[in-house]
């Protein structure tokens, strides 16, 4: 009799611990991605090459950047349409001032992530000293700076600044080994993310800030300047996936990145972001733009119609995130 | 005169139908071609589109909520319609086939948002997503387009007592949502619901069910919009109504209605898409290059929030006396 009750409660020990692990963000959607590369693994056999990731990785390493960016504004409690427009003028700078001005690689490159940096610091600005919504800001921002873009360009493609090494840097030439540059400023910026994450006073401020504004700021932080800081950071990081992306595509169209505000957004949910603030990590971030390259991935080689690809990406994210909300459900019953 | 200026602003309306007016003025001193009754009459039909979808999204908004699948939902129901007609069904049965995928596609957001506790948000990025790609799927298994009957096209270029359609039909939603939204119990509770959920449902107000039929609305206003633009393009592209969400919420937003909720109005909206298409064909007409177009919209969403920012804390102030300033700053901001 004892031993049944001991053995029921360890039983629902397991399955608590179980639900506990399952419940931590990035865990459901590491399981999708292994159940799909099994899966996918006896559609093609070309699914789990060598081969097939390296190009898998090199897809989504700018994908990845601005979902890490997106998920530190929503966090801070904030939102960031802008990402894809600022990535864009990024570009555009690095472009013109390589091909008209001859300014060397190097320099122009800080120039164009100095000039994304300056678009999400000026988001920041509008938001926290004009009091303007961060949807509003960010929305105005992204028909603003892309209006700008199309004036400047009068909608011709930036072209004639790329170089071999450009080209490199981009991940247009892969490193022997299949590996490519953005792969490693993805990865070094992304471990930098998680230490200051993990380590620095002002990741706990930056979720109080998200979490509840007013009690974060009678607890002694500066919301304000917090806000700030993860607006210029997202613009910062926009100018990096710019500047690569540029060096990719050898051209800089006056659309480039347009809809990649929405796949971050998305990258970002997925990973375990709430957009009511507070919540977020930068793993489930790369794993949620790790996801949605996979999926069209899995479409290309499986024989779907691309067509079908906006369905099942719309798809994805209904199901997953209505699974986790199933799951919180259930355990909080269960308490 | 500060208290005439406080009055003037207080108008539903009022500071959006002033910029209009401004923005007429200046088009028709630039060109007296501007002011042509033809022209009017082309930038109100133009117009119709974003509106529809507008008042929509102005509804949601009040209630507390934001719909991001109202461009995909338009595009799904005006491509479905296309679609029945190319299968010779007849005209009204592809209307009404074309109205219930677009209510089909609110409820099912107001369904997902309302009984699973979902964020709005994602529920319809994701619900756009899947409208967008039906489209698509649609338009890949057969061109939507040459199949319109005389019906079908008369509803965006037929005239009622030579009024083209479009306008007397948007005309009169206006009206009637107004009267929903500000003269009705219904109305009341989309309001006490977007202003405060925990106090409208101790209010006795089920502010599930009240988000629920906002969604559906939206939804069914997506869908005859979506509709009425396949009869005035006389195709439905695979890309149809793309981006179209987001002019919708900028028209709200212009008009006076509060992202925050609890706040709308729908001659705002009205005047607000307006404005848009005025923009849009002014600047054409003017000779400024298309392209300035996106610029003048986000500089204007900009402006349009930040004066009404500092108009309602100008009416606050006013109203609370010189003592309240001091609190005044912290109180009205909700987002930092």
């Amino acid at each position: 009799m004892k031993a049944q009750v001991n053995m029921k409660n360890s039983s629902a020990r397991l399955t608590d611990r179980l639900v506990t692990i399952l419940n931590r963000p990035g865990i459901g959607i590491l399981i999708f991605l292994v159940v799909i590369s099994f899966v996918m693994s006896f559609i093609s056999p070309f699914f789990l090459t060598w081969l097939n990731w390296a190009n898998i990785f090199n897809q989504s390493a700018f994908l990845m950047l601005l979902a890490v960016g997106m998920t530190v504004v929503l966090i801070g409690g904030g939102i960031d349409l802008s990402v894809g427009a600022i990535a864009a003028l990024s570009g555009g700078v690095v472009g013109i001032l390589i091909s008209e001005l001859g300014v060397p690689l190097p320099l122009a490159l800080l120039c164009g992530v100095l000039a994304g940096t300056a678009m999400g610091f000026l988001n920041g600005l509008i938001i926290t000293r004009l009091g303007i919504p961060d949807f509003v800001t960010t929305l105005a921002t992204l028909a603003l700076i892309r209006g700008i873009l199309l004036v400047w360009t009068q909608g011709v493609p930036i072209i004639g600044f790329s170089s071999n090494s450009y080209m490199m840097l981009g991940g247009l030439r892969r490193l022997p080994g299949g590996l490519t540059i953005p792969e490693f400023i993805v990865t070094f910026l992304v471990i930098v993310g998680l230490l200051l994450m993990r380590y620095s006073h002002v990741s706990g401020h930056l979720r109080a800030t998200g979490e509840n504004p007013e009690i974060a700021r009678l607890s002694g932080v500066n919301i304000k300047r917090i806000k700030l800081a993860s607006y210029a950071l997202s613009g910062f990081l926009a100018g990096v996936v710019g500047v690569l992306l540029a060096g990719r595509f050898s051209t800089v169209m006056p659309n480039m990145a347009s809809g990649m505000e929405i796949q971050a957004l998305a990258a970002a949910i997925i990973g375990g972001a709430a957009l009511s603030g507070g919540r977020g990590s930068l793993i489930g971030a790369v794993l949620g733009a790790l996801t949605l390259v996979v999926i069209q991935n899995v479409i290309n080689l499986s024989g779907i119609p691309p067509v079908f690809e906006t369905l099942v990406v719309g798809a994805v994210i209904l199901i997953v995130i209505t699974f986790t909300r199933l799951s919180e459900i259930s355990s909080r019953q269960r308490k | 005169m500060q208290s005439l200026l406080i009055r003037l602003l207080r108008i539903e309306g009022a500071p959006i139908s002033l910029a209009l007016a401004l923005a007429v003025i200046v088009f028709s001193s630039l060109n007296s071609a501007f002011l042509s009754l033809d022209n009017l009459a082309i930038i109100a039909v133009q117009s119709i589109f974003v509106m529809i979808i507008a008042i929509g999204m102005s509804f949601v908004l009040t209630s507390g909520a934001i719909d991001l699948s109202v461009g995909a939902v338009l595009g799904l129901s005006g491509g479905v319609t296309m679609f029945l007609l190319t299968m010779s069904i007849p005209t009204a049965l592809a209307i009404i086939g074309g109205l219930m995928v677009g209510t089909a596609f609110g409820l099912l957001n107001g369904f997902l948002i309302t009984r699973l506790g979902l964020s709005d948000f994602i529920v319809t990025l994701s619900t756009m997503g899947i409208a967008g790609g039906l489209l698509k799927i649609l338009a890949y298994i057969r061109p939507l387009r040459g199949a319109e009957t005389d019906s079908f096209t008369w509803l965006s270029y037929g005239e009622i007592a030579s009024i083209p359609f479009p306008i007397v039909f948007g005309f009169l939603l206006v009206i009637t949502c107004t009267l929903l939204l500000n003269a009705t119990v219904f109305g009341r509770e989309v309001q006490a619901s977007g202003m405060s959920s925990a106090g409208a449902t101790f209010a006795g107000i089920d502010v599930k069910n009240v988000r629920l039929i906002v969604f559906a609305l939206s939804g069914f206003l997506a869908a005859v919009s979506g509709i009425l633009l396949a009869a005035r393009l006389a195709s439905v592209q695979p890309a149809l109504g793309t981006g179209y969400e987001l002019q919708a919420i900028a028209a709200a937003v212009l008009g006076g209605t509060s992202l925050a909720g609890g706040r709308g109005t729908i001659i705002g909206t009205a005047m607000a898409a307006l404005l848009l298409a005025t923009l849009n064909t002014g600047l054409q007409i003017a000779g400024v290059d298309p392209t300035w177009y996106p610029v003048f919209v986000g500089a204007s969403i900009l402006g349009a929030v930040a004066f009404h920012q500092w108009s309602e804390s100008y009416v606050e102030v006013y109203d609370l006396g010189a003592s309240d300033v001091a609190n005044s700053d912290i109180s009205p901001s909700s987002s930092v």
